[in-house]
């Protein structure tokens, strides 16, 4: 399925590729000024007001959402009666290039969720945490809304557990892996809602979606602390990946 | 629109990803109450797990670690066994009932082999939903049988060649004069006047007895009638033994029927035919016994072969020439009412006889010593009483040629057991510490194991040195199994019929409660 993922995400960038090209005005490809803060903000609504050609103003922003990533990758299934693995989501990014409707930001993700299930009547538990950095191309609709796309690259720590009925005790199993987040999305200001190239805090919404890859990992559990039976063999579960679509909701603060 | 086609693009594998997982992990742990779920095989211990439809079989390697694979068994299990060299385990499955879909499962025999490399050696589709199994101790054949539904034929049988898995399942249905099958024996080959050696399935039902010629099991079967105990009530059979006879005498092949209740005592001899067609006629001849017999076997005496009888209520037993159906009584010691041949378990053997153990159960303790021919030193046709103080109720063979001539006397009344020694005539008493313990016997005949159920000690008897060691596991133990590793050696494997099946895997050989492994969730295992 991946593919047809990469391939609509290409696409879309593509479309907007050529909506650059048709609305461009700012520097010649290849040459992205250098923002400048100081400058005045002009009105962009009286006349191109959907670019800001060196006008976009470097902010810093920090997110707290909730993200759904759909993992269809059976190893899941010990641990969830669905494919749905809810996590929080803390983000911040960073612009540091901007041109015309175009900008660019670097961005860091802390995400942290889990869920549980049942496996034949022996209560399990996941709970993941990724910390991921990347960047994130913005393209800018309105002056209060862009569109997005980005790309981060992660740390995993998936944590995996098992009440054991006839050990008695509690499995466990921490694995660190990869993962990466390509994702799509649209931020819109919900609070203060002036030119985007004006400083000053403001609230935005924003919903992004598309599909984050994982690498495979071996579950192994073994009691903790020694607790249980003296010398219990690891219990193999499905090797686990949770990787899958995603679609999260945020809420975001720029300065 | 190219933006709503994109957009359909990208929710498409939103939408596709919220299915529900697979239900093989929200089936139950079902270890139905009384039902045997776990069995030893040379090799393994298969577990069958019903609601999965699939049989676990652990295999235990050098560290003691397990290696798990599994194979697909039928749903619905009605019935398990193990084959006599138990290499296989065959599994009697009814399928979907009732069968509402063309694609709905037929009911299915599937044998599993236990070796170093387990496998499903074959599964055969039948026709009916039966519910009982019999094994063929010589691993030829299974049966078949115990049919199930509105309306039942209780004689149809299906006889399944396991030793040639190619072969179709064979539907026969046996004559029957109002009964049905209640238990089944297999014969060795008996050689006949015509033709070559054959084997024989004798069917039991509670009226009659029936004879299927195992080399034409489509050929008409013999149907033998049982003399009436009354004007309404049919001999009913009680116990079948043969015997080939004389091995150059082709027309001494005999059956002989013991009947419940009854002092009559059926002999069928496969004598020459009429009809030069077929390959033997049956003959029936009634002799009394006397009294009511409780055990029977063909014996070799210094007068040659004889149909032994056991009368508890007269303390003696009889002797029946099965050519004159001449009888000659001997006074017992007891009322005994168990007799077992161990005559090839014995070196000092009789020169021209069988040696015969006898036991009484309830009814007389202790057990007594048969010889049945001249011995040295020994009293003719001598009965030797050895008093262990139980009542004996089993005796367990001890498989192999190491110490065959051991014998595990068991009795579930006493909080002993002991181990026989027929060579030395020496009885060694064993003490538990409470009633009802499980001995089984290793299937290298190398060791003995006693486990309380649900206790957390069990104890391996060394059938060598006869030294106990008790070991102390930290779980609850259900049923614990003596099986050879994949490296050669040899593990005891405890299960725990807790959560979803736990097992404590130690050295059968040496074992010790500090050097085992725990293995938790079994059924979890290849999910």
């Amino acid at each position: 399925m991946l593919p047809r993922y990469l391939l609509a995400l290409s696409a879309l960038l593509a479309c907007m590729g050529v909506a650059e090209d048709a609305v461009a005005s700012g520097p010649r490809a290849g040459e992205l000024p250098t923002p400048s803060p100081t400058e005045p903000a002009t009105d962009s609504s009286s006349t191109r007001p959907l670019l800001f050609g060196g006008d976009e103003v470097v902010h810093t922003q920090v997110a707290l959402g909730r993200r759904y990533d759909f993992v269809t990758h059976d190893g899941y299934d010990p641990y969830s009666n669905d494919n749905v693995l809810g996590q929080f989501t803390v983000q911040a990014k960073h612009v540091l290039l901007a041109g015309g409707p175009w900008s660019l930001a670097v961005t860091a993700g802390w995400d942290f969720g889990g869920s549980d299930s049942t496996v034949r009547g022996q209560a399990t538990e996941l709970s993941m945490y990724r910390l991921s950095a990347g960047g994130e191309a913005r393209y800018h609709l309105l002056p209060w809304a862009f569109a997005f796309g980005r790309v981060a690259p992660g740390l995993l720590s998936v944590s995996t557990t098992l009440n054991s009925g006839s050990a008695g005790v509690e499995l466990q199993d921490q694995a660190y892996g990869f993962s990466l987040d390509s994702t799509l999305g649209l931020q819109v200001a919900l609070f203060g809602r002036r030119g985007a190239s004006e400083r000053g805090v403001r609230l935005w919404g924003v919903v992004e979606g598309g599909y984050s890859l994982a690498s495979k990992q071996e579950v192994r559990l073994s009691p903790v602390d020694d607790a249980g039976p003296e010398r219990v063999a690891e219990q193999r579960l499905p090797d686990v990946a949770v990787g899958g679509a995603t679609l999260q909701a945020s809420l975001a603060l720029t300065f | 629109m190219k933006w709503a086609k994109w957009i359909t693009v990208a929710m498409l594998p939103l939408l596709t990803a919220c299915g529900a997982r697979d239900s093989k992990w929200d089936q139950p742990i079902d270890t139905p109450t009384g039902e045997q779920v776990a069995f030893g095989l040379t090799h393994a211990v298969v577990i069958l797990d019903e609601p999965l439809d699939r049989a676990v079989v652990m295999q235990v390697t050098k560290s003691l670690d397990v290696r798990q694979s599994s194979y697909s068994i039928g749903k619905n299990v009605a019935r398990a066994a193990v084959s006599a060299d138990e290499q296989q385990l065959y599994v009697l499955a009814k399928g979907v009932q009732p069968r509402r879909r063309p694609q709905d499962e037929r009911p299915s025999l599937t044998v599993i082999e236990g070796d170093v490399s387990p496998r499903s050696v074959a599964r055969y589709e039948l026709s009916d939903p039966l519910g009982g199994l019999s094994v063929d101790p010589l691993g030829d054949w299974v049966v078949v049988y115990d049919a199930g539904g509105v309306v039942v034929n209780p004689n149809e049988l299906i006889l399944v060649n396991v030793s040639e898995p190619k072969r179709k399942p064979i539907n026969k249905t046996i004559r029957s004069f109002g009964g049905r099958p209640t238990r089944f024996t297999y014969t060795t080959p008996l050689t006949v006047p015509s033709g070559e050696a054959r084997r024989f399935l004798i069917v039991e039902t509670e009226r009659d007895v029936t004879l299927i010629d195992l080399s034409d099991p489509e050929g008409p079967e013999v149907t033998v009638p049982l003399p009436q105990q009354s004007a309404s009530k049919p001999g009913r059979p009680a116990q079948v033994v043969f015997t080939d006879g004389d091995p150059d005498d082709p027309s001494d092949a005999k059956i002989a029927i013991r009947l419940d209740s009854d002092s009559d005592l059926v002999m069928v001899e496969l004598g020459e035919p009429f009809d030069s067609g077929r390959a033997f006629k049956a003959s029936v001849n009634v002799s009394d016994a006397g009294g009511v017999p409780s055990a029977l076997d063909f014996v070799q005496t210094d007068g040659g072969l004889r149909l032994a009888a056991l009368i508890p209520t007269a303390s003696q037993a009889v002797l029946i020439d099965p050519r004159t159906g001449v009888r000659e009584s001997i006074a017992l010691p007891g009322s005994y009412t168990h007799l077992a041949r161990v005559t090839d378990d014995v070196v000092e053997r009789p020169d021209d006889g069988d040696v015969a153990l006898l036991w009484g159960g309830s009814k007389q303790s202790g057990i007594a010593y048969w010889s049945l021919g001249t011995t040295t030193g020994k009293p003719y046709r001598s009965v030797e009483r050895y008093d262990v103080g139980i009542d004996v109720g089993a005796v367990k063979s001890v498989p192999g040629a190491s110490f065959g001539h051991r014998k595990i006397l068991q009795s579930t009344a006493a909080t002993e057991f002991f181990v026989l020694d027929l060579n030395a005539r020496t009885s060694f008493p064993m003490l538990t510490e409470a009633a009802g313990f499980d001995l089984t016997v290793a299937p290298d005949g190398r060791r003995a194991w006693a486990l309380l159920p649900q206790g957390q000690q069990f104890a391996r008897v060394d059938l060598d040195t006869l030294h106990p060691v008790s070991v102390h596991v930290e779980r609850p133990v259900d049923a614990i199994f003596d099986i050879e590793r994949l490296d050669g050696g040899r593990a005891a494997v405890a299960l725990h019929e807790q959560g979803a099946l736990g097992a404590t895997v130690l050295d059968a050989v040496n074992p010790d409660g500090a050097v085992t492994r725990f293995h938790a969730g079994i059924l979890l295992g290849g999910l």
